[in-house]
């Protein structure tokens, strides 16, 4: 075989020797070769991702304009009810407000840091999805670090760099978090699976044989492990799955993330669990005030 | 010259493949190009130490991409991309639909190295599932785009007519 005749297993030899060093660098979480490829290839796929957004924004408008007159009835109607809603969240709103303040919480998680930061690019590879965004080393970021939207937790930072960093979502088959049913309090984990991940889902597992899990169930993370503050919304649960003996398996999660619209993402850099902690048993205060009203 | 157009190739399909990875998956299948641009490449190009530099360097773009332990894409890219340069001489013969159907193998056969090195480990899905509801779709879809770059490959990496292999 000429391939063997020219001595190509040397190349072979050297290749070997120097993945096994990038892929013990790559186990502390810090790898100088995928840094300095991401540092390069993130401005551009920064600017790529930019137009490709505004042409999505446009595709969707032109083609949202098809059924406009229809769904301006729609929307009509929709602002209708929602103005009935928007009385009463007002009110909501006003009682919570003095709620609050009769307790002094912050709005904010006291003693957390956070940094917005856009997403640039995906990962795919039909079993794993990882987001690279824009904001790395030099914002503060780190590995570890917990990663939300507006909707609710994202996933956890896996790789950083000067001026990007790398997310596994929560979904990913690798991935677990602490997670507690709202509704009674029963913990969990959340943790990705190979099925799942395929329609973005992930399942919900390690919970006691007599747990009380029902379709609908609200999931925030727990706190417990340390990497996701507590009181973060995860998803809902879609289905609860038994075992042959009829007892608890798992249940499937859907995740109130959309993963392909993400644009923006919040890491957050730093928090405290003493005061994730106040404010938990400070909600707790006002739930049995509201209670004892 | 060659040297340019390769790099101008890797780039551009690996901004393209993490920038635009959600708009051209189908049925939440996502195609691997930089693979398959590896195995066009395997098929084209005469120079075995070009291949395994192409392939070394695809595998490595591949890993860092990928927030995973550094090796993984670079094993199966030069698995791969040896394989089809040692089989080519045998079966390729200069025919498309070879071509195509070493492109499906290959993947079918990577994507399991892949699988076995990934996935078996979390004990989480069998083979037989991973390998009709993953890797084959995904080997189609390879399939589909390497018909695309294939000719635009072979054209701008083979030296000189009549002497492709």
């Amino acid at each position: 075989m000429s391939f063997f005749k020219k001595k190509l297993w040397l190349v072979f030899v050297l290749i070997l020797a120097v993945t096994v060093i990038f892929a013990a660098l790559s186990r502390m979480g810090k790898n100088p070769l995928s840094d300095a490829v991401n540092t390069v290839l993130t401005p551009i796929q920064s600017s790529v991702a930019k137009i490709t957004q505004s042409l999505d924004n446009g595709f969707e408008y032109l083609s949202e304009m098809k059924g406009y007159k229809q769904k301006n009835e729609e929307l009509v109607r929709e602002n209708r009810e929602l103005t009935a809603q928007l009385k009463d969240i007002d009110e909501y709103r006003e009682e919570n407000e003095r709620l609050k303040r009769l307790l002094k919480i912050s709005d904010e998680m006291a003693g957390s840091q956070t940094v917005a930061a856009r997403v640039v690019a995906y990962d795919d590879d039909n079993w794993f999805t990882y987001i690279t965004i824009d904001k790395g080393e030099k914002h503060g970021i780190e590995v570890s670090d917990a990663v939300v939207t507006a909707d609710g937790l994202l996933g956890q930072i896996v790789e950083v760099g000067y001026n990007w960093a790398k997310i596994s979502t929560v979904i990913n088959p690798e991935s677990s978090a602490g997670v507690r049913i709202v509704r009674n309090g029963e913990i969990g984990i959340a943790e990705g699976d190979v099925k799942l991940s395929k329609i973005n889902r992930c399942r919900l597992g390690y919970l006691i044989s007599n747990a009380s899990v029902i379709a609908g169930d609200i999931l925030e993370t727990s706190g417990l492990g340390g990497i996701y503050p507590p009181g973060i919304k995860v998803g809902k649960i879609t289905d609860v799955r038994k075992d042959n003996m009829g007892r608890l398996d798992y249940a499937e999660i859907e995740p109130f993330i959309d993963f392909n619209n993400l644009y923006e993402v919040v890491v957050i850099t730093q928090w405290s669990l003493q005061s994730d902690m106040e404010e938990s048993e400070a909600q707790q205060n006002v739930d049995n005030v509201e209670n004892v009203g | 010259m060659s040297k340019l157009r390769l790099i101008l190739w890797v780039g551009i399909i690996t901004v393209f493949e993490t920038v635009l990875s959600r708009y051209i998956s189908i049925g939440s299948i996502f195609p691997d190009i930089l693979f398959t641009f590896v195995l066009c490449y395997a098929l084209s190009e005469s120079k075995p130490v070009s291949i395994m530099g192409t392939a070394t360097v695809c595998g490595i773009i591949a890993d860092c991409m990928s927030g995973r332990i550094f090796g993984n894409y670079l094993a199966v890219y030069i698995i791969c991309a040896v394989g089809i340069f040692i089989l080519r001489d045998f079966i390729y013969k200069e025919s498309f639909l070879v071509a195509l159907l070493l492109v499906f193998m290959a993947t079918i056969f990577g994507k399991s190295i892949f699988y076995l090195i990934n996935i078996s480990i979390l004990k989480q899905t069998g083979y037989i599932y991973s390998l009709i509801e993953i890797i084959v779709p995904e080997a189609v879809y390879n399939t589909v785009i390497s018909a695309l770059l294939f000719p635009f490959v072979k054209k701008s990496f083979v030296r000189k007519v009549g002497t492709f292999r």
